[in-house]
């Protein structure tokens, strides 16, 4: 088997692996998984024209999760992007109304859904999102807390509607 | 809440995640050869999204090197214009005289000419401001957006232009810019022209107080950059200091990757309210764009990469040093004790190879909001 495709099969199972991880921290913080699609083909671009050799698989999927955050901050603040396509103030129509969860979620502000989605969907510690995400250990505590507090409260009211539209 | 997460995870996957994507990007890879995947990629993949500015561009380019040449500036606020860079005349040092200009009515912006080398591209804006167009007693400046439209579509460069002031009347400011965009990220050595996207956008600025640059004080780091630390993102340390307002600041360690570039920089303060409101005026020049309620003079900090800057990684409202305290500084010791205080800049990553240099900028601009 040549370099090339040793290459090649490496960065298949990472694709195998991590892209619907990958895609569902991109949608989560882009609300859109037509762009979340685009920033995980980019990362895999980068990851297969750069070549990157991984001492552990850890750092490999690290290195994706970091490198999505990134070029998902990236969309975000071009300035072609800003200009020609507003960032969606509203969650993406394509999802129906009775995936409450998503809906949920996806209200709640970027800074707070990342660091959750990392820490309760994907396992990281505080540490590691701390690390992924160029932040203070505390901070991310912080915003988990927040973001726990911002989402039991709509839990709650979401429960009250429920209630109240029964009667 | 982690079963609630987890439920949000099982949603996504049951509504949204095609199991398509995975076949399409193993298809993508099995493609051996990148140069037709990185054009596929820009130009199938994203052709949903910007199918009418590339459109745009087709008419622009179309009318080719001359329609260039002569920009239309109807609406200087907000307004985009074109510029098509000649690789040839670039590699000659040559530019071109410009003679376009345009009002809405609070500036009348004339570009008087336009020059490069290979590395940068000059723009020689001369503005005029009416008085009367005045907020609040403050003066309007503008700043300048300019980016690339190369291979890489989301690269850009913001910067502000302070700009000097030639002429004052009881009606009219009138002032000169020179703007110099940076052009690591254009592709000149293959002798293609590049096009070039300037967005020209308003804020507020107080001349009148400082109306001359300030100074920029240089410090070269002496870093021997090697693959093998980039690639394992190892921390460089280096031992260089230089004194930003009377303090003396400490480059700790330069950490380098293949997506980012971090500068870790420390400082010695009394005090962590001290520290907090050091940290407050170590701002990027572009936060003033989009900061204007922002108090304190603008103070920035750039890294050179071989002589060409070094953008960014992060989005503004994530270099949470520049407005707050808890989130990038690390407060060393107890509060109200003397201690180091440590910031990290985020920059984007470059194509760093052996033996590059790195150099690190201090820069005061002539800006002061109110």
């Amino acid at each position: 088997m040549g370099k090339q495709e040793e290459d090649f099969d490496e960065i298949k199972e990472a694709v195998f692996l991590y892209s619907k991880m990958l895609l569902r921290i991109a949608f989560t913080y882009l609300k859109s998984m037509h762009d979340a699609e685009d920033v995980v083909q980019d990362v895999f671009l980068v990851y297969l024209t750069k070549n990157i050799k991984f001492d552990s698989e850890n750092y490999r999927r690290n290195w994706l999760v970091r490198c999505t955050v990134n070029k998902c901050k990236d969309l975000l603040k071009a300035s072609w992007y800003k200009s020609w396509i507003p960032v969606p103030e509203e969650i993406e129509d394509s999802i129906p109304e009775e995936s409450e969860v998503i809906q949920m979620v996806l209200k709640l502000e970027r800074k707070y859904r990342i660091p959750m989605y990392l820490h309760y969907c994907e396992g990281y510690s505080l540490k590691e999102i701390a690390e992924l995400l160029n932040k203070k250990v505390s901070s991310v505590g912080t915003l988990l807390s927040r973001g726990r507090n911002k989402l039991k409260v709509m839990i709650e009211e979401e429960k009250t509607d429920g209630k109240g539209e029964k009667r | 809440m982690r079963d609630f997460m987890q439920k949000y995870k099982k949603e996504l996957d049951d509504l949204k995640i095609r199991d398509s994507f995975e076949d399409e990007i193993f298809n993508m890879i099995t493609d051996s050869q990148k140069k037709r995947l990185i054009k596929k990629k820009f130009y199938f993949a994203k052709i949903s999204r910007v199918a009418a500015m590339l459109l745009f561009f087709i008419v622009i380019g179309g009318s080719g090197y001359v329609m260039a040449k002569s920009w239309n500036i109807d609406d200087i606020l907000r307004e985009r214009f074109f510029d098509k860079v000649s690789a040839d005349k670039i590699k000659k040092g040559e530019y071109d005289e410009l003679a376009a200009s345009g009002e809405n009515g609070e500036i009348t912006a004339k570009c008087i000419n336009t020059m490069g080398d290979e590395r940068t591209y000059i723009m020689l804006l001369e503005v005029s401001i009416k008085k009367e167009k005045v907020r609040d007693n403050r003066d309007l400046g503008f700043g300048i957006k300019a980016y690339c439209r190369g291979d890489n579509p989301s690269d850009y460069k913001v910067t502000s232009c302070p700009a000097e002031v030639t002429e004052e009347d009881d009606e009219t400011v009138r002032c000169l810019v020179k703007y110099e965009m940076p052009l690591y990220f254009a592709n000149y050595s293959s002798g293609k022209d590049e096009e070039i996207i300037i967005d020209i956008c308003n804020f507020i600025l107080d001349y009148k107080e400082n109306p001359e640059i300030h100074s920029v004080y240089e410090l070269e780091i002496p870093v021997t950059l090697s693959m093998d630390s980039i690639q394992k993102a190892e921390k460089i340390e280096v031992n260089q200091s230089m004194m930003i307002k009377n303090r003396k600041v400490f480059i700790e360690n330069i950490c380098l990757s293949e997506y980012k570039t971090e500068i870790e920089i420390k400082f010695y303060a009394k005090n962590y309210n001290d520290a907090n409101k050091f940290w407050k005026i170590m701002a990027m020049d572009y936060i003033i764009d989009d900061n204007l309620e922002y108090k304190d003079q603008k103070v920035y900090l750039k890294l050179y990469h071989n002589g060409n800057p070094v953008d960014f990684a992060d989005d503004y409202r994530d270099y949470a040093a520049v407005n707050s305290s808890d989130q990038n500084m690390e407060k060393k010791n107890e509060e109200n004790n003397p201690g180091d205080y440590v910031n990290v800049l985020n920059l984007k990553a470059v194509d760093y190879k052996d033996g590059d240099t790195l150099e690190l900028r201090y820069g005061e601009s002539c800006i002061k909001i109110k």
